[in-house]
C-alpha cells in the first residue's frame, strides 16, 4: 500500500513521517523553555491555547550538526490523541512511498536507536527514515 | 501604474525582495495546507500572501502575473469562506499557479517582463473552481438568499418600514421623546467594493446623534450578500436636526439619495410584522435576531456551502448571557462618564471609589459570563446514555438473555467535547456486560440468581470529576484464573501480585487478546482500547472490581474539561508557578538563620516547630539566591507541611488548567500548566511532592 | 496641506509607493512603520495628524495597533487599509473610532480624497 509522507531534513539526513500524523508546519519561533526538562525537549509552544512540548529531533537522535538550519521548522504532529511538535531543520514535501519499500530489519545508520525509527526507505537515489513518533515523544528515556 | 517620477531600477529591486520572500513564504503555506486541509490561520496567511503578491505585481504593471494571483486569490477567498474544499484537485492547480509565478518571477528578476510566460491554462482552471465547489451549482452565489433586485426604495407598502414588537417600542420612546423620525436613504459608489463596511461608517457616525431604529437591509446580526447594500434606507430618530443627519451621512463614496420626515403614526399603525417575529420583510433575510423575539437560537444562518458548526443551546442560558450584558452595557457607561469626569478634572478620590465598586460589579459578571459560557458547553450525558436500551434489548435478544437495564444520573452534564470520545468505549463496556457477563436465564438459574440479569449504569459529578459506573449481577471474572494465564504468559511478579494488581492486567494489550481472554469467558476483549481512550484521550481513569461469580462493576473517572481554580501565582528564578490554594496554608518569611540542614535536607525551625524546606528556584534546577531572609509559603499536604522558599509571591489569580505531557513532567513535580493571558507559561505546582522521599 | 502622516504597511513596496503619492501631494510623511508595535511607537512620538494602517500584518495586526493608538489618543485620525474580504475587521475598527477604510489594491485618487476628507 502506497503512503504519503511529510519529509523533512536534518543535517544530511531526510527523516519522513505518515501525512495523517501532521497537523501543522510553524515557524520555529516563540518556544517557551522548561525548567529541569530533558536535553531533548526544547521547550513548549503555545498554539492558540494549548501547552504543546517541542522535541528537537536533533537531539533526540544524536545527529551531529553540520550547518546552521537554514529554515528551522516546528512539525506539530498527533499521537495518541495528544499533540507534540518535532523541531527540524528543514521541511521539504510530500512523498509517497510503498509500504513494501520500508525495511525496518536494517541496521540504522547513524546510530539511530531504533525505538525512533520505523524503519527506511529507499526512494531513487534517497534514503528516507520512517519515524516513530510514539517512541520519539514517550517520556522516560 | 507606475508611479510618476519614480527610479525604475529601484522601484523593480525593491518589488523583487519583496516579490521573493512572499513567493518563498506562499510555497511553504501550500504544503502546509496539503497536508493540513486548512486551519483557519493558515487559510488567512496564504490569503494575505497572494493577495500581497497580487497587489504589487498589479502596481508594478506586470498584468499577467497580477492576473494569474488575482485568480488564485479568488479561489482563495472561496476556500477560505468554506466555499470551496480544497481537495487535491484545487491544490494541484494552486501549485501549478505557483509554479508559473515562479517562472514569470524569475523572468523579471533577469530584467525580462513576465509576458513570456503561458498562464491561460491555469487561469482557466482556476476560474472554473467555483463552478466545481459550490454545492448548489451557484457560482459564488447564496442559493439560500432570496436575491433582491428591487430597490428597497419602492417596497410594497409604501415606503413605510415594517416593524416588529421591539421597534415599534423603541419609535414610542422615541415619541414620547420628542424626537424626529427620518427616513435616511443612501447609496455607495458602484466603485466600493465593499459596501457593507462603507454604510456601517455612515451608520456609526449616526449612532452619535441619533438611534437607528431599523435598516434595510439589516445592519445588525450577520449582514447580507455586500451587494446588497448598495442602496440602504436608514430609518431613525433623533432630537437634533435634519442637518445634522445629512451631516453624520457625509461619508467618502456615500451619496445621500433622499432624507424625509415620517409621521409617527402613520408607521405605528402600519402592517404587523409577519408571524410576530423579527422580519426583515423586504429583504427576506432568514435569522435576523431582534431583541423582541425569541430567538431559538439554533445558528440557523447557513450560506451555501460555508460550514458553521452550529449547536443548540437552552435559551434559558441564552437569556442569562443577555441580563450579564445589559448589565455590562450599563457599567461600561458608568465607567466612560467617570473617565469624562477625570479627564475634566473632578475628584479623584471620589471617582477612584466609583472606580472600585464598578470594577467588583464587573468581576462578577465576567464571572456570570465566564460560568455561563462553560455551562453552554455542558450537555447531559443522555445524549450517549439514550441508545442503550435499544442496544440492551437487541443484543439480548439475540444471545437469548433476559436483561433489566437501569440507568440513573443521565442528567448530569459533560463537556460536549468529550461526547464522542467517551461514546464507543461505554458502548464496548455494556457489551461486554451483556456478552460475557451475564449468564444464560437457565445458568441464573441454577446458581441460584434470578432469571433475569441486571445491568445498570450511573452517572454522577463528584468533586471535579464525572463518574460513570456500569455494574452487572452476572458471573463476575476469576481473577485466580487471570493469575494462572499472567503466569503462564510470563509476566513478571504476577504469582506475588494483588487482586486490584492482576484486574489491572486485563487493561493490557496483550493480556486482552482473544486467545488470551478465552479462558475468561472473553472478559476483557478490547478492554485494552477502552483504557487507552479513557486514560489517553480523555485523561481520565477507569478501574475494574469484580466478585467471582456474582457480578463485574467498571468505573470511570473522567475530569471536567474546564478546571479553574484559585492558586497563588509565585516564582522560582525566572519561572512562574501557581499553586493551588488549596494546598497553600500560609505565607511567610523565612530568616537564614533559621534554616537547619541536616544530611543535605534542609528544615525550617521555628517556634517549635520543624518543617521540611525546599526551594522553588532549585526544583526548577537553578541555583539558589543568596540572602538573609526569603519570601515562602507554606504548603499543606493532608497531614504533612512543608516550606517553599520563592523568588518572589506575585498575587492570588484564577487559573485554567492545562494537562502537563509527561514530556515536560519527569519529577512529577507538576499536576498541570496554564497559559496566562500575556502568553507566558505557568506550571502548576503538585504540592503531594512534600510527601514524597526523594525530594 | 503639509499634514504628517504616518504609514504602517508590512510590505516596504507598498510604503514606497504611498510615500511617493502623498509627498506628491505635499503631504509630510513623518515615518513608516512595518509592524503594530512600531506603528504605536512612531505614533507615540511622533503624532502625527493622520495615520495609513495596514490591518494584516504579522506580530500585532493592525487592529491591535489601532486600540492601542486611541487609548493613546483618543482623537487620533486613522485610517485603515484592507484587502478585500476582511468586512467584519473593518466594521470593528469603524466601532473602534477609525474615520475611513481603503480597499486594496486602492487608487491613489482614492486614498487621497479619503485622507483629505479625514483631515478636515
Amino acid at each position: 500500500m502506497v503512503r504519503r509522507y511529510v519529509s523533512f531534513t536534518l543535517g544530511s539526513g531526510r527523516y519522513c513521517v505518515p501525512v495523517d500524523e501532521v497537523l501543522q508546519i510553524l515557524r520555529h519561533e516563540n518556544v517557551m523553555e522548561i525548567p529541569k526538562a530533558p536535553p531533548f525537549v526544547e521547550g513548549v509552544i503555545n498554539l492558540r491555547g494549548d501547552v504543546v512540548p517541542v522535541v528537537n529531533l536533533r537531539e533526540r537522535l544524536s545527529v551531529p550538526r553540520d550547518a546552521e538550519a537554514k529554515k528551522p521548522r516546528i512539525v506539530v504532529t498527533q499521537v495518541e490523541g495528544r499533540m507534540y511538535g518535532l523541531a527540524v531543520d528543514e521541511v521539504r514535501d510530500v512523498v509517497e512511498i510503498d509500504d513494501a519499500a520500508v525495511h525496518d530489519d536494517q541496521a540504522s545508520p547513524f546510530g539511530v536507536r531504533s525505538e525512533f525509527i520505523r524503519g527506511i526507505a529507499k526512494r531513487g537515489d534517497s534514503l528516507y527514515m520512517v519515524l516513530d513518533l510514539p517512541g520519539i515523544f514517550r517520556s522516560g528515556g | 501604474m507606475a508611479v510618476a517620477g519614480m527610479d525604475e531600477e529601484k522601484l523593480r529591486s525593491a518589488f523583487l525582495e519583496e516579490a521573493e520572500d512572499l513567493y518563498g513564504k506562499l510555497g511553504e503555506s501550500l504544503l502546509s495546507l496539503e497536508q493540513n486541509g486548512g486551519g483557519r490561520e493558515l487559510l488567512n496567511e496564504t490569503f494575505r500572501l497572494i493577495h500581497s503578491l497580487k497587489s504589487e505585481s498589479a502596481l508594478m504593471g506586470f498584468a499577467k502575473l497580477s492576473e494569474l494571483a488575482h485568480a488564485m486569490e479568488d479561489v482563495f477567498g472561496l476556500a477560505r469562506d468554506g466555499r470551496v474544499p480544497l481537495d487535491r484537485q484545487v491544490m494541484d492547480i494552486m501549485f501549478a499557479g505557483a509554479d508559473l509565478i515562479g517562472e514569470m518571477m524569475g523572468a523579471v528578476s533577469r530584467g525580462e517582463s513576465d509576458e513570456g510566460v503561458r498562464t491561460e491554462e491555469v487561469v482557466r482552471r482556476l476560474a472554473r473552481v467555483p463552478q466545481q465547489g459550490a454545492p448548489e451549482g451557484a457560482p459564488g452565489g447564496s442559493p439560500e438568499r432570496v436575491p433582491v433586485r428591487e430597490s428597497p426604495q419602492t417596497p410594497a407598502d409604501g415606503g413605510l418600514p415594517v416593524l416588529d414588537e421591539f421597534e415599534k417600542r423603541q419609535l414610542e420612546e422615541a415619541l414620547d421623546r420628542g424626537e424626529g423620525l427620518y427616513r435616511l436613504a443612501i447609496r455607495v459608489d458602484e466603485g466600493e467594493p465593499m459596501k457593507f463596511p462603507r454604510v456601517f461608517l455612515v451608520f456609526n457616525a449616526l449612532e452619535e446623534e441619533a438611534n437607528v431604529v431599523k435598516a434595510v437591509p439589516p445592519m445588525d446580526g450577520e449582514p447580507l450578500e455586500d451587494a446588497l447594500y448598495g442602496e440602504t434606507v436608514l430609518y431613525l430618530t433623533t432630537g437634533g436636526s435634519e442637518a445634522a443627519v445629512t451631516q453624520a451621512a457625509c461619508v467618502d463614496q456615500v451619496t445621500v439619495l433622499s432624507i424625509e420626515r415620517l409621521d409617527y403614526r402613520a408607521v405605528l399603525e402600519g402592517p404587523p410584522a409577519r408571524g410576530g417575529g423579527p422580519d426583515a420583510a423586504l429583504a427576506g433575510a432568514p435569522g435576523e435576531a431582534g431583541a423582541g423575539a425569541q430567538p431559538s437560537a439554533e445558528g440557523q444562518q447557513k450560506r451555501a456551502g460555508a460550514e458553521k458548526t452550529s449547536i443548540r443551546v437552552d435559551t434559558r442560558k441564552l437569556d442569562d448571557l443577555w441580563r450579564l450584558i445589559a448589565e455590562l452595557v450599563t457599567r461600561k457607561s458608568r465607567v466612560a462618564r467617570l473617565s469624562e469626569k477625570m479627564t475634566r478634572g473632578g475628584d479623584v478620590h471620589e471617582a477612584s471609589e466609583e472606580l472600585a465598586e464598578t470594577f467588583d460589579a464587573l468581576d462578577k459578571i465576567a464571572g456570570g459570563m465566564q460560568q455561563t459560557m462553560v455551562d453552554t458547553r455542558m450537555i447531559p450525558i443522555a445524549i450517549i446514555f439514550s441508545k442503550f436500551p435499544r442496544l440492551v434489548r437487541d443484543l439480548s435478544r439475540k444471545l437469548g438473555k433476559s436483561i433489566e437495564l437501569s440507568i440513573r444520573g443521565e442528567e448530569t452534564e459533560i463537556d460536549r467535547g468529550i461526547v464522542e470520545a467517551l461514546s464507543d468505549p461505554l458502548t464496548h463496556i455494556i457489551r461486554n456486560s451483556i456478552d460475557h457477563g451475564i449468564e444464560s436465564p437457565e445458568e441464573r438459574l441454577r446458581r441460584g440468581k434470578p432469571a433475569r440479569g441486571r445491568v445498570s449504569i450511573e452517572a454522577r459529578q463528584q468533586g471535579g470529576n464525572i463518574v460513570i459506573e456500569i455494574a452487572d449481577d452476572g458471573r463476575g471474572i476469576d481473577v485466580a484464573r487471570i493469575r494462572e494465564k499472567a503466569v503462564a504468559e510470563g509476566i513478571e511478579g504476577a504469582a506475588a501480585m494483588g487482586d486490584a494488581a492482576l484486574l489491572e492486567l486485563v487493561f493490557r494489550p496483550g493480556f486482552s487478546t482473544r486467545e488470551v481472554v478465552t479462558d475468561l469467558s472473553g472478559r476483557g476483549v478490547g478492554m485494552d482500547v477502552v483504557a487507552t481512550r479513557v486514560r489517553g484521550e480523555l485523561k481520565g481513569d477507569v478501574v475494574l472490581a469484580t466478585e467471582n461469580g456474582r457480578g463485574t462493576r467498571v468505573t470511570l473517572l473522567l475530569p471536567l474539561t474546564l478546571t479553574i481554580i484559585n492558586a497563588l501565582l509565585v516564582r522560582g528564578d525566572s519561572q512562574l508557578c501557581a499553586i493551588p490554594l488549596t494546598d497553600v496554608d500560609s505565607t511567610v518569611k523565612v530568616l537564614n538563620t533559621e534554616i537547619r540542614a541536616d544530611d543535605g535536607r534542609e528544615a525550617w525551625v521555628y517556634r517549635n516547630e520543624e518543617i521540611p524546606l525546599h526551594r522553588l528556584g532549585a526544583l526548577f534546577g537553578r541555583g539558589r539566591r543568596r540572602a538573609e531572609e526569603h519570601f515562602a509559603v507554606i504548603l499543606r499536604h493532608g497531614d504533612r507541611k512543608g516550606c517553599l522558599i520563592v523568588d518572589e509571591l506575585i498575587e492570588e489569580q484564577e487559573i485554567v488548567i492545562k494537562p502537563v505531557d509527561d514530556l515536560l513532567n519527569h519529577r512529577r513535580l507538576f499536576s498541570g500548566v496554564s497559559l496566562l493571558e500575556d502568553g507566558r507559561l505557568v506550571f502548576i505546582l503538585d504540592a503531594s511532592f512534600i510527601r514524597r522521599e526523594d525530594f | 496641506m503639509g499634514a504628517k502622516i504616518l504609514i504602517v504597511d508590512d510590505l516596504s513596496f507598498m510604503r514606497m509607493i504611498q510615500k511617493e503619492i502623498l509627498s506628491q501631494r505635499g503631504y509630510v510623511v513623518v515615518g513608516e512603520a512595518s509592524n503594530g508595535l512600531e506603528a504605536v511607537e512612531k505614533y507615540r512620538s511622533l503624532r502625527p495628524d493622520l495615520v495609513l494602517l495596514d490591518i494584516t500584518m504579522p506580530q500585532m495586526n493592525g487592529l491591535e495597533a489601532m486600540r492601542k493608538i486611541f487609548s493613546i489618543d483618543p482623537q487620533a485620525r486613522v485610517i485603515m487599509c484592507s484587502a478585500l474580504g476582511q468586512q467584519n475587521l473593518i466594521v470593528e475598527a469603524i466601532r473602534a473610532g477609525v474615520k475611513d477604510f481603503i480597499v486594496k489594491p486602492f487608487k491613489p485618487e482614492r486614498m487621497l480624497s479619503a485622507i483629505e476628507r479625514a483631515l478636515k
